[in-house]
């Protein structure tokens, strides 16, 4: 296939999603401001205020929040990568061709090497949440 | 008794001033100096024949023509001797300070300050000596002294109102609460240097969706970690003990149906128990049987809000309907019996309002035969669901020592291993006449409470049927004419009778001058009415000792370390009702 | 031109047929969800909105639509405005590439129109887990901008807990694909024609019952629905991350939680329980002679089967009360992410053992 082909088949793959994008986004916007138009405002500060359960906060909610979730989302990252490259190796291991005992070997590897970290997460207390 | 008093007596001769022992009711009152509290109490929790390990209540009273007007009552109870004692000090109005027994009992500091609130009595070397029922920036005053008027004085009528929604809206004030309002829900004291806390101040309630009412926790947060748990009461402070002191005692029992409102029943009970006692009137026994039963079922009824509602807290939602199906039979039945379903007003002085009928035996009857089978069900939801029993073992675990040093009562105490329940202890009703048992934990945790609760209403079935079963023939209210009025079609008939109706509802029934502590086990704990009397027709002082305050008292140590998740649960197991924890 | 213009309108036409349909499902499983969790609760649900309460969905949306929305006056508007459309945007789209029928291709003036699909992408799951994650970023934003510490918790959580789940998603799937050798949906639901047995869940060499299980766990846990509902913990946090929200905001953030449920649901029946496929060889109407029409038996297997994994979410909801969020954190990480990676090592060993 030609560079050209391929751009076109791309076109007529992706373009329908990005139309949905399109769509879906323009729904949410003009939902929001037709519900604007016709909805009642009255303000008052009273009702404006954050919740809290009826008391006045004590500080502003944007604070600087424990490292805990930093740690998930740093782990998450990291795994996550991981199982990316995972994808492209199942689409095509069970491909009548190409199953090898090398492709199999070379995930186990791979596999045995993400529980490497895996368990070391775990026994550096990573994965508890306190 | 005797021998402890006379062990206090010479060990203390400075210190007692009086003894005041009441043979008709069984209670005995120690009058000591207030400058040698601190040894006496000492002495009375520790020493091996004394052993008043456990502190009911801290009640003060006002007796403004006397030299030193405040009395400062400490009601003591010894769990392992199973009796009472009144300790009694009094203090100055130039200087009304004594010293704080929260070193002794630590549950002393919530009814520390309840005292100090309401009566203006300072307690040297409390930790936190604050107000607790009412606002922080209360102005007018102590409430419970007699010279308060019972509709206040004023305050309220400086209160901003809400803006209207035609006025124009009034700007927005940045306003942030000083650091010093915020050291009270501190764990510790600020660092002086400028290293910002990370610890984050948050507002649990008042409107919150599951504070059980209007109860408001400050927590201090590390992450999701509980640092400090500072509850905030008094939101639905009604004062209904300064209300009380204008009612004739007839006039009262409706007000107590709305301390716990969820089981009205209870209250009653209890504040009928502590007239009679002081009355000195003997129940006839159908009434004593009908008393009973009633009181089991509103157990019953108790404990299924309380289960559907620790459920639903914990997100299992299913249950909480499936026990308000339940409890909807119930109330039933409390309406034929009484016409109400709520705020349930059916104890008497002297007995109950109304007779059972065949067709309320029958449907009680009917209930009990399907009951058992309710309670499986809802086992069978939660009992072994492996998130249920994550989320309630080994959380909020209190120990059988401190549960009793913070003065708990009822399922609190007995999920810790402790196995007092005023029913056995001191059997009032005919419970000492049915068989049943009390169910004890062994962890003190929320786990523990629970399966002492679903046990409790399996209990409460059985003695309800066993009552039915004995249930003699009888008057339902007692004979007793210059007390309790008598019955209409008499009233209507003879003179006497109608002198007597005339007298009690004009002038309301006089009780000796006298005081009295009669404690009552309420489907919470301990429910308690201190009454001192001073011979008229309303009391002169009513106490009201109710379980889900002094529970309220342990929530910080119970919850600290525990998540946010958690507190919701200790809220459940607590199963607080904030009518009983402000009054 | 024209062909592009053309294009365009199919596209148009597919794309309001599937959110019309996700909508009205939306709107179903709002209904229905109360209605079953009242049945199994003892009691009726609604019931006053037209007969026996079937008209409660529009009451709601209209009075959502026609509410104030209330904008917190700490709050930072642009971002506060953003977060529902952020949410529910990606809700949406993933349907693009499910394939709700057969691939029954036929020709319109000169184009190729594939009438049950909006677009066979060939990285279509993929496709559906990048989207699935910006979600999270409405939600988390949605919370930080609310100036509210409740919703500031629940967004966090919210975070936490969705990424950890995802991950045990993503890795269940991994071994589905093993078997179908593909990333389209629509390939992996062709893959699995021909009975039951042919189900990714049942089909030798690798049954896939324990990555289903894993992700349909996973799939509970990302859409935030009970046991795992912790960042709109009711009981806790009040509604976690959309405390403030009212209005029309606040209807986007339950639609995309009701869409995504849809979404996963959906996912589930394709890529574990055959799609549109029905559970026996070829369909009914093929075989009395009504071959046409099959496309219709295809496609109410298809919703059976994912209006069956709805059930499940109000079942679960009935049943199970909340875990706490340690526990949860462990569960996701210490239980699920082991089972799915080890789903990995014993479907790639088996397919390497009896290869197709």
């Amino acid at each position: 296939m030609s560079g050209i082909e391929l751009l076109l088949e791309y076109l007529t793959k992706y373009f329908p999603i990005l139309l949905f994008i399109f769509v879906a986004l323009a729904f949410g916007v003009v939902t929001l401001l037709i519900s604007y138009l016709v909805q009642p405002k009255y303000p008052e500060p009273e009702k404006l205020s954050a919740y809290e359960c009826g008391s006045e906060p004590f500080s502003d909610a944007r604070m600087p929040f424990p490292v805990r979730y930093y740690i998930f989302a740093m782990l998450f990252v990291i795994f996550d990568i991981e199982v990316i490259f995972l994808y492209p190796w199942a689409v095509v291991f069970n491909d009548i061709n190409k199953v090898s005992i090398i492709g199999l070997v070379e995930m186990l590897v791979f596999i045995a090497l993400f529980l490497v970290a895996y368990v070391y997460a775990w026994r550096k207390g990573a994965l508890e949440w306190d | 008794m005797q021998p402890l008093i006379e062990t206090l007596m010479t060990r203390f001769p400075r210190a007692v001033l009086s003894v005041e022992a009441d043979t008709a009711r069984a209670e005995v009152s120690v009058r000591i100096a207030a400058d040698r509290l601190i040894e006496v109490a000492r002495f009375l929790h520790d020493a091996p024949e004394a052993l008043f390990d456990h502190l009911s209540d801290i009640c003060s009273v006002d007796y403004p023509e006397d030299r030193q007007r405040f009395e400062v009552v400490y009601l003591l109870h010894s769990l392992p001797y199973r009796r009472r004692l009144r300790l009694k000090a009094r203090v100055p109005e130039d200087n009304p300070a004594i010293a704080s027994v929260t070193g002794i009992w630590k549950g002393a500091e919530f009814l520390e300050r309840e005292v100090y609130d309401m009566m203006g009595i300072t307690f040297s070397g409390h930790p936190d000596l604050r107000r607790i029922l009412m606002p922080e920036d209360y102005a007018e005053g102590f409430p419970l002294r007699k010279d308060f008027p019972a509709e206040g004085r004023g305050w309220r009528s400086q209160f901003d109102f809400i803006p209207r929604l035609d006025e124009a809206p009034v700007e927005q004030t940045d306003s942030e609460i000083p650091e010093r309002d915020k050291q009270a829900f501190r764990a510790e004291a600020a660092p002086s240097s400028s290293r910002r806390r990370e610890e984050l101040l948050l507002n649990m309630g008042p409107q919150h969706p599951s504070t059980h009412g209007v109860l408001r926790v400050v927590l201090e947060l590390d992450g999701e970690r509980i640092v400090k748990a500072t509850p905030d009461l008094g939101y639905l402070h009604r004062g209904v003990e300064k209300l009380s002191e204008g009612l004739a005692y007839m006039q009262i029992i409706p007000h107590t149906d709305r301390l716990d409102y969820v089981c009205a029943m209870a209250n009653n009970y209890a504040y009928v128990r502590a007239v009679e006692k002081l009355l000195g009137i003997t129940i006839p026994e159908r009434a004593e049987y009908i008393r009973t039963i009633v009181a089991e079922m509103q157990r019953i009824v108790g404990h299924l809000f309380w289960l559907g509602t620790q459920a639903l807290d914990i997100g299992a939602m299913t249950v909480f309907f499936w026990t308000f199906r339940e409890r909807e039979v119930l109330l039933d039945m409390f309406e034929k019996l009484c016409g109400a379903r709520l705020t349930l007003n059916y104890y008497r002085i002297g007995g109950v309002d109304s007779d059972f009928t065949p067709d309320l035996v029958l449907r009680l009857k009917t209930f009990l035969d399907t009951f058992p089978e309710k309670v499986k069900e809802y086992d069978s939801l939660i009992a072994s669901n492996r998130i249920w029993l994550g989320r309630t073992k080994n959380v909020a675990v209190i120990s059988a020592e401190d549960a009793i040093s913070f003065g708990c009562t009822g399922p609190v105490l007995r999920g810790s291993g402790v196995a007092y329940d005023i029913r056995k202890e001191e059997p009032y009703g005919v419970y000492d006449k049915v068989d049943w048992e009390v169910p004890v934990g062994k962890n003190g945790d929320t786990y523990d409470r629970y399966w002492i609760r679903m046990e409790e209403m399996r209990q409460s079935a059985r003695i309800i049927r066993q009552c039915l079963d004995q249930l003699p023939a009888g008057p339902i209210i007692a004979d007793a004419p210059q007390y309790i009025p008598p019955p209409k079609q008499h009233v209507m008939r003879d003179m006497e009778s109608l002198i007597h109706h005339f007298i009690i509802f004009t002038q309301g029934l006089k009780p000796p001058k006298a005081e009295t502590y009669c404690a009552t086990e309420a489907p919470k704990g301990e429910l308690g009415f201190f009454i001192v009397s001073d011979g008229s027709a309303r009391p002169y002082r009513l106490k009201i000792r109710s379980p889900s305050f002094v529970h309220m008292g342990a929530f910080d140590h119970m919850a600290r370390g525990y998540l946010i998740s958690d507190i919701i649960t200790i809220f459940g197991t607590y199963d607080i009702v904030m009518g009983e924890c402000d009054r | 031109m024209t062909e592009l213009s053309l294009r365009l309108a199919v596209s148009l036409a597919q794309i309001a047929a599937v959110m019309g349909v996700v909508m009205l499902t939306v709107m179903i499983l709002t209904l229905a969800e109360r209605k079953v969790l009242g049945w199994m609760q003892d009691r009726m649900g609604p019931m006053e909105v037209g007969p026996y309460g079937i008209l409660q969905p529009i009451a709601d949306g209209l009075k959502l639509f026609f509410k104030e929305d209330i904008v917190p006056a700490g709050a930072n508007k642009f971002m506060f405005s953003l977060a529902p459309i952020l949410a529910m945007v990606p809700a949406l789209i993933g349907f693009a590439v499910i394939p709700f029928g057969p691939s029954n291709k036929f020709e319109l003036f000169g184009i190729t129109v594939e009438p049950f699909v909006i677009s066979d992408i060939n990285i279509g799951i993929l496709y559906i887990l990048a989207f699935a994650s910006i979600g999270a970023y409405g939600i988390i934003l949605g919370g930080w901008a609310s100036n509210s510490k409740y919703s500031l918790l629940g967004g966090l959580r919210s975070a936490a807990q969705v990424i950890s789940y995802e991950l045990n998603v993503g890795l269940a799937i991994v071994g589905v694909l093993i078997l179908a050798g593909s990333l389209s949906l629509v390939k992996i639901t062709e893959a699995q024609s021909g009975g039951f047995w042919h189900w990714y869940v049942f089909a030798l060499p690798a049954p896939q019952i324990f990555a289903f299980v894993v992700y349909v766990i996973s799939a509970v846990a990302e859409t935030n629905r009970v046991p795992f509902d912790l960042p709109e913990a009711e009981s806790e946090l009040v509604a976690g991350f959309f405390t403030e929200y009212s209005g029309m905001r606040f209807a986007f953030f339950f639609i995309a939680e009701y869409a995504n449920m849809v979404l996963v649901s959906c996912v589930a029946a394709a890529m574990f329980l055959g799609g549109w496929n029905a559970p026996y060889p070829g369909t009914i109407l093929e075989h009395v002679g009504l071959g046409q029409f099959a496309w219709a038996e295809n496609i109410a297997w298809f919703t059976v089967k994912a209006y069956l994994f709805l059930f499940l979410f109000f079942w679960l909801r009935a049943t199970l009360p909340r875990l706490r969020y340690d526990q949860l954190m462990k569960f996701g990480w210490k239980v699920m992410l082991p089972i799915a990676l080890g789903n990995i090592v014993v479907t790639s060993i088996a397919v390497y053992l009896f290869p197709r």
